[in-house]
């Protein structure tokens, strides 16, 4: 990398040059790719329509929701699941660095470490916010708008950037740990099966046992919920804030694990 | 053993190896069917009885979708086998050596299958203590058994015949939304008679929907032929289709490294 060869420059804080080049670097690849940004938008879509089509006459059967469509009620977690999405493909870019021996070029570098994290993470973010855009047009075309106003719309955007965030540093972690990007897409799987212990698809109240309580205490109700309050035009509640605070903490918890992860990689090359 | 055969077997059993080489992957594959298994029985059984289906319990509709569901995703592991192949030029000596492409193919999905059939177990060591009911113990296994494997074959197919063409990691997420597509357009979830009227109509052409009828014979009431043979029709069929469209990948990937 040319930054990386040259240093920085006089002037400009350490890391900045880094954090662009890589930054750059990412939105090359993806734009580049589109089987890496497809599937962002389409698995969502595709849930939407399937789980509408499957649960919509059976929710009316059971009278839920009560004031609104099935599909206002699962557009959180469809932006969610486009999330999940983005974060995977963060972290299978990563992993096919650590297996063509990119990161350990840049760990032998003197970079600021943390140059390697803040690119991609933020592109992902990036990438995050923009599909959630296109899925937030297609719903309203369908009739599933955002009651809440601008202000709802920014809610949920930054809700589902921060979320993309904390995934995507947790799939470079594992990607760091593991070096192996087969795993990723079998960490889709399982982290799109584990929205279901929450209130993304039905409300905990129409489920039983271990299951209900699990969803009812799921930080990613208290997400999903708070995304769901602007969706519905809810006012006046904690919900937004709420979800802000619970999209914040594991935003924080992907970075640290990611941190923690390049940290592992840095000592092992250098031992 | 024939030399073919030999080559199908090592390629099979480093396909599945290749689950147990990594922790993660351990999680992720056979926990997935598990995971699949809980969450759906949880979050849907109580709505599913509410609504009125299924006429047995809801574990013993949800049980033979977690395993269909799980063989649908085996096929990633092929995927990954030939993108980590090409890079690195494992698949051209593969190609110049005197194996046939076909025991290439035939080993991979062989391996979809291997990963099929562990994935089965797990979820049967979950679901049998829950109490799910096995009407036709004698019927549903095997059945489960034969669904499981056909659609871990399709699932290998369907990765081989894009990475072949499309030989880059960054590709499986175009096999995973076939799978996602094919898996979830189906009666997995929901009888069709709930459905809304534009999913039960490609429900009713989705190959998946016979297997899963067919599956889940045995868990929800008796085994019939006649719920039988459609599924072993759909499986056969859809097998020879993907069956075809990998070969014509894989004979162009082989003019292309030439």
């Amino acid at each position: 990398m040319r930054v990386a060869a040259t240093g920085p420059r006089r002037g400009v804080p350490a890391g900045r040059a880094e954090v662009a080049a890589l930054s750059r670097r990412a939105v090359i690849r993806i734009a580049r790719q589109p089987s890496a940004w497809l599937p962002g938008l389409l698995v969502p879509l595709l849930m939407t329509a399937v789980f509408t089509g499957d649960y919509g006459k059976v929710a009316a059967a059971i009278g839920f929701p009560a004031s609104a469509s099935y599909l206002h009620y699962v557009l959180p977690a469809a932006l969610l699941a486009g999330a999940v999405y983005v974060g995977i493909v963060t972290g299978t870019e990563a992993t096919l660095d650590v297996e063509n021996g990119f990161i350990s070029r840049l760990l032998l570098a003197t970079i600021w470490r943390p140059a390697i994290l803040v690119g991609p993470l933020a592109v992902a973010a990036l990438q995050a916010i923009a599909q959630s855009c296109v899925l937030l047009a297609v719903f309203a075309a369908f009739g599933a708008g955002i009651h809440g106003g601008l202000s709802g719309c920014v809610v949920i955007l930054l809700a589902t950037a921060l979320f993309t965030v904390a995934i995507a540093g947790a799939a470079i972690a594992l990607g760091l740990w593991t070096g192996d990007s087969e795993v990723m897409q079998g960490l889709f799987g399982v982290l799109f099966i584990l929205l279901f212990l929450s209130s993304a698809f039905f409300p905990p109240t129409d489920m039983s046992g271990w299951f209900r309580a699990g969803a009812t205490h799921s930080p990613v109700t208290m997400l999903v919920d708070g995304m769901r309050d602007p969706v519905l035009g809810l006012r006046g509640g904690h919900g937004p804030a709420e979800a802000l605070l619970v999209a914040v903490a594991c935003c924080a918890v992907g970075i640290v694990l990611a941190l923690t992860a390049l940290r592992g990689r840095d000592r092992a090359g250098a031992a | 053993m024939t030399a073919a055969a030999r080559v199908a077997w090592l390629i099979a059993r480093r396909n599945v190896l290749n689950v147990f080489r990594i922790p993660g992957n351990v999680i992720t594959v056979v926990g997935l069917p598990v995971l699949v298994l809980i969450m759906f029985g949880g979050a849907f059984s109580r709505m599913a009885v509410l609504a009125g289906y299924p006429p047995g319990d809801p574990i013993g509709w949800v049980t033979p979708f977690a395993v269909v569901l799980g063989a649908a995703f085996t096929g990633l592991g092929s995927a990954y086998d030939v993108a980590r192949d090409v890079p690195t030029g494992f698949m051209d000596r593969l190609l110049a050596s005197p194996a046939s492409r076909a025991a290439l193919v035939t080993g991979e999905v062989l391996g979809s299958v291997g990963r099929a059939w562990l994935q089965l177990a797990a979820v049967l060591v979950i679901a049998l203590p829950a109490g799910v009911s096995l009407h036709d113990m004698g019927g549903a296994i095997p059945l489960l058994l034969l669904a499981s494997a056909g659609v871990a074959a399709w699932s290998g197919l369907w990765a081989l015949a894009v990475l072949y063409r499309l030989p880059s990691a960054q590709s499986i997420g175009l096999v995973t939304i076939g799978i996602f597509a094919a898996s979830m357009l189906a009666t997995g979830q929901v009888p069709v008679r709930y459905q809304a009227f534009w999913l039960s109509a490609i429900t009713k052409v989705n190959p998946m929907t016979p297997v899963l009828k067919m599956s889940r014979q045995g868990f929800l009431g008796p085994v019939t032929w006649s719920g039988t043979w459609p599924g072993l029709l759909a499986l056969t069929l859809t097998a020879v289709v993907l069956a075809l469209l990998t070969w014509a990948s894989l004979r162009r990937f082989g003019r292309s490294a030439r």
